[in-house]
């Protein structure tokens, strides 16, 4: 490649936002954050990269899928991979003096390397929150509740929220006794969902019969209260039975709530990170292929960073989000169609003051108002206006004829002083609408003509 | 594609009209099935984009395309081994000391190049998309990783295999999401569909004869 085709593309894995999906963005954080808010959360702004040593433990599986790079001095700094360590690093070092529990949110982009043609971003963006500092119980349903009233929120009730619980795994696990290595690799055939594999292990592992059909049909416990009971009944030891009542109480609270419809127990949950230690869990939407939020509790990680503390927490996928909603609501256009924009155009360069006066006038009402600097005539600025789906144009002129030209001749409301919500009238059903008549504007020597033409249909 | 005929009729799904047509897409709205015949390799990919809940695809490219798809059935029919096959006359290329480079052709370039990493051997690993046993003949490769199920196609070109990455057959996949959301229905088919595969398995003695393609 020369010069030119390094400078005009992108590296594997990451995008541009343009201004539609920028906005749709923008539009679903601020809706999560005031969930958030409403919750007392509270934001935390961590770095765009740290040093190795302080995310490792919660890389779990993929220190290779880490970006690194080195800083002067030759340590090893790694592009932020994950919010939950960070934020646990803060709490552990820089909040603990005030009274617990904590809760913090936080929005931000991840970055990670993916497998090639997996076709996924390697800069993700998430929007989560932590609650540190409270036990088992009541705070997990908190962050549940959260998962659920942010889903609906965002209108998506056409989604499902599944629940497991690391107990359910690991104490089977326990139960049979098996060691360091056999246990991560059941975790990761259930992870996977490699029942076929799952099968074979299972087959060739020292553990009784009974043991081995609990074990084998873990990933296919989902459903409801009827399966998880049928579970805590099977299973034998008292980790796995203790981790199916935890379950059964968050979706207590949850039916409470009226927040349970779209949550299932699913114990084949099994998030990557090793350091889940309680409830876990994922929501997906139908037709998106990677959840659009996860998360659960994990009691282990504080200690890391020499603070023990329980903390339980989660995140939403803000890509898979938007997928989602583009599936839902059509993808977004180029431009950020904003209903209340104007565009105020001199037809005469020695308008440009004016029209800059009267957009001042209109951004203090709270309308986006941009003036036109580009010398583009009327017709121009017409198709430019259609084209980035502005609601309104105003010409000015000092010549009355032109202004007259431009609007047929019709009559019509007053002009631009009424914000586009209150103003009357019928709407045309096809093409600009020329609404506004011909009249001279207010101001001192020379009067000034205007036409406003709406846009909206 | 009989076997996976045979057994959808086994299941009770319909099947009219699948058998040596060139549609791709066959929809049996009452029965509440679609069905997509696509190149096996691409299997795993639509199950995991979710555009097919279900699949059937060999081990082989399952584990060559590492898709994150959930596996719920080995259906025990198209067993073959992925074995690495070497110049009949050179039985013990890759058991002597000091063995060089060696130029791997394959259609399975990441399982051949994660097999020779482990045995330790330098590969250059040559993808082909088919006619792979020409390779060591007319000099494009010393080695190569395929498929063998009866070993005649490799005796004909003066092929032996010498080594077994993995043994292959024909497994039931599915999409992650479509699992839990479908779970009942899912469950149901997966069963009745181990169960056809078992009564199968007993009856068939010996390897099957396709390649998998």
């Amino acid at each position: 490649m020369n010069g030119l085709e390094y400078r005009t593309q992108l590296p594997l894995g990451v995008r541009d936002y343009l201004p539609g999906e920028a906005l749709q963005k923008k539009r679903i954080e601020d809706n999560l954050r005031g969930l958030f808010t409403g919750y007392g959360f509270q934001e935390v702004i961590p770095p765009g990269f740290e040093f190795y040593e302080a995310v490792e433990m919660g890389l779990g599986g993929k220190v290779e899928q880490t970006y690194k790079f080195f800083d002067r001095r030759g340590r090893i700094l790694v592009l932020r991979p994950d919010f939950t360590t960070p934020l646990a690093r803060i709490v552990a070092t820089k909040l603990g003096a005030a009274p617990g529990p904590w809760r913090l949110c936080y929005a931000g982009s991840l970055f990670s390397y993916q497998d090639p043609g997996a076709g996924r971003p390697h800069e993700t963006y998430q929007i989560g929150a932590e609650l540190i500092g409270a036990p088992e119980g009541a705070a997990d349903a908190e962050i549940l509740s959260l998962a659920v009233e942010g889903l609906r929120r965002l209108g998506l009730q056409d989604s499902q929220i599944a629940i497991g619980h690391a107990g359910c795994v690991q104490g089977i696990l326990e139960e049979a006794g098996l060691g360091e290595e056999d246990r991560r690799l059941i975790l990761g055939t259930v992870a996977r969902r490699d029942l076929v594999t799952l099968e074979r292990i299972a087959a060739k592992l020292p553990i009784s019969d009974s043991l081995r059909r609990i074990l084998v049909r873990l990933p296919s416990v989902v459903g409801g209260r009827d399966e998880l009971e049928a579970f805590a009944v099977a299973a034998g030891g008292q980790g796995a039975r203790e981790a199916a009542r935890v379950i059964g109480d968050v979706l207590d609270h949850l039916e409470r709530l009226g927040l349970s419809e779209q949550v299932r127990v699913d114990l084949g949950v099994v998030r990557d990170f090793a350091y889940y230690s309680g409830i876990v869990f994922e929501g997906h939407v139908r037709g998106v292929g990677l959840p659009v939020c996860g998360g659960g509790r994990y009691d282990r990680l504080l200690d890391q960073f020499g603070s023990p503390l329980p903390a339980t927490g989660f995140a939403f996928d803000l890509n898979s989000l938007m997928i989602a909603l583009a599936a839902r609501d059509g993808a977004a256009g180029t431009w950020a169609t904003q209903p209340f924009s104007w565009l105020i155009v001199p037809l005469e360069a020695d308008l440009y003051a004016e029209a800059a006066r009267r957009a001042r006038e209109l951004r203090a009402k709270g309308l986006i108002v941009e003036v036109e600097v580009s010398g583009k005539n009327a017709e121009a600025a017409l198709a430019y206006a259609q084209e980035r789906g502005i609601g309104r144009i105003t010409f000015l002129s000092r010549r009355p004829g032109l202004a007259d030209a431009l609007m047929g001749g019709g009559e019509g409301e007053i002009g631009p002083t009424e914000p586009p919500e209150r103003a009357s009238g019928q709407e045309e059903a096809a093409g600009p609408a020329a609404r506004s008549g011909m009249k001279p504007a207010a101001g001192p020597g020379t009067a000034v003509y205007e036409a406003v033409i709406d846009l909206r249909r | 594609m009989e076997e996976v005929l045979t057994l959808l009729q086994a299941v009770g799904c319909p099947v009219e009209g699948l058998l040596g047509s060139r549609k791709l897409v066959h929809d049996f709205p009452e029965a509440g099935w679609r069905y997509l015949v696509v190149r096996t390799s691409d299997v795993p990919t639509y199950v995991e984009y979710g555009v097919a809940d279900l699949g059937v695809v060999g081990k082989d490219d399952l584990l060559e395309e590492r898709r994150e798809v959930a596996e719920l059935v080995d259906l025990g029919f198209g067993r073959c081994r992925l074995a690495v096959a070497v110049p009949a006359g050179s039985r013990d290329l890759l058991n002597g000391t000091g063995i060089g480079r060696i130029r791997v052709a394959t259609k399975y370039p990441r399982l051949a190049e994660e097999h020779f990493h482990d045995r330790g051997i330098q590969a250059e690993i040559i993808h082909l998309r088919g006619s792979v046993e020409l390779a060591p003949l007319l000099g494009l490769s010393d080695v190569i990783v395929d498929l063998v199920s009866t070993g005649r196609t490799l005796a004909e070109n003066n092929l032996v295999a010498v080594e077994d990455l993995a043994v292959a057959t024909a497994r039931l996949i599915c999409n992650r999401v479509s699992f839990r959301l479908y779970h009942s229905r899912i469950s149901a088919f997966s069963q009745a569909v181990r169960e056809a595969a078992g009564v199968a398995a007993g009856g068939v003695a010996g390897e099957g004869n396709a390649e998998l393609q």
